[in-house]
């Protein structure tokens, strides 16, 4: 897919990534900055968002900063449950990845809530329900967050 | 730690519409003036509580689809040298030190081929000069979603 993206859509999808302006026009502050028009900015968000390259354009929240509380948590869980496992963890909105990862724990997932009690109170349901152990990995410090990629 | 005003500005913020002027559109929805509404977005990205605005990109559509998890475990008086020393490389996209584990640093790097993306794990561990790591090799993924605000006043 990256082949295929021109010069153009290439600079416009990079600062709409990482530079969104801050201002009542964004758009055409974003084709000054690419050289082209405001037209050709909205075209190309209005492509990738449907070829769903672009999940959304909009303000990113950090979660912890506005009182939610998250963790990592991780399973081991036996092969044949797997499945079963997931649709009972997928279930909760909360959850937000989901892994299959080689190794011991095998199944890494990350849960965030309004506050620490919801958190727990998932975690403990997802436990009772799988019959699973449940680590509970909370962080303590955040040193780098936010995948911003060059495209 | 946040005001319903600012609550309900999060939650409308959190989409822009394609079109010439997006703020103005949410601030009329909001019932505000656009001026206003792009101040309370500023104040609100410099208290940061939003992380940033922008694209959201689904990069395993654009290639980067191998994202191991690296955990290595990092004597307590090094924590922060070797979470700063990790976190500044342009790869990595995550860096936590975390608690309930065997291991206490965790890292994930996002690269568009497996073995790349492992072999890079490893030069970064060698550059920390940890002997103590793991890294875990995702399989499968099940769920990966962005956090989004429900409507929903705490």
């Amino acid at each position: 897919m990256s082949e295929q993206i021109s010069e153009m859509e290439r600079n416009v999808l990079n600062i709409t990534q990482k530079a969104f302006p801050l201002c009542s026009e964004p758009y055409k502050e974003i084709a000054r900055q690419a050289n082209c028009t405001e037209q050709d900015v909205l075209n190309i968000l209005i492509d990738y968002t449907e070829k769903k390259v672009i999940k959304k354009v909009g303000a990113i929240i950090a979660p912890k900063n506005i009182g939610y509380k998250s963790c990592l948590a991780a399973m081991s869980i036996p092969e044949d449950r797997i499945e079963e496992c997931v649709s009972i963890i997928n279930n909760f909105e909360g959850v937000t990845h989901n892994y299959l990862r080689d190794g011991i724990p095998n199944l890494w997932f990350t849960l965030i809530e309004p506050n620490e009690e919801e958190l727990d109170k998932n975690l403990d349901f997802i436990e009772k329900e799988t019959k699973i152990k449940v680590l509970k990995l909370s962080a303590s410090k955040t040193y780098k967050i936010g995948v911003k990629l060059d495209i | 730690m946040i005001s319903n005003k600012e609550f309900e500005i999060l939650y409308e913020v959190q989409h822009l519409p394609l079109i010439p002027k997006p703020f103005q559109e949410i601030a009329t929805r909001l019932g505000i003036e656009e001026e206003e509404l792009i101040r309370i977005c500023e104040k609100l990205k410099f208290e940061k509580k939003i992380r940033r605005f922008g694209a959201s990109v689904a990069h395993r559509r654009l290639g980067f689809s191998s994202n191991p998890m690296t955990a290595i475990n990092v004597p307590k008086d090094r924590i922060d040298i070797v979470g700063e020393m990790i976190a500044k490389k342009p790869d990595v996209t995550h860096c936590y030190s975390r608690t309930g584990f065997d291991y206490n640093i965790f890292f994930i790097i996002h690269g568009k081929k497996r073995d790349e993306a492992i072999k890079r794990a490893k030069e970064i561990i060698e550059e920390t000069g940890i002997s103590d790591f793991k890294i875990y090799i995702s399989t499968k993924e099940y769920k990966k979603t962005s956090f989004k605000l429900k409507r929903k006043l705490k």
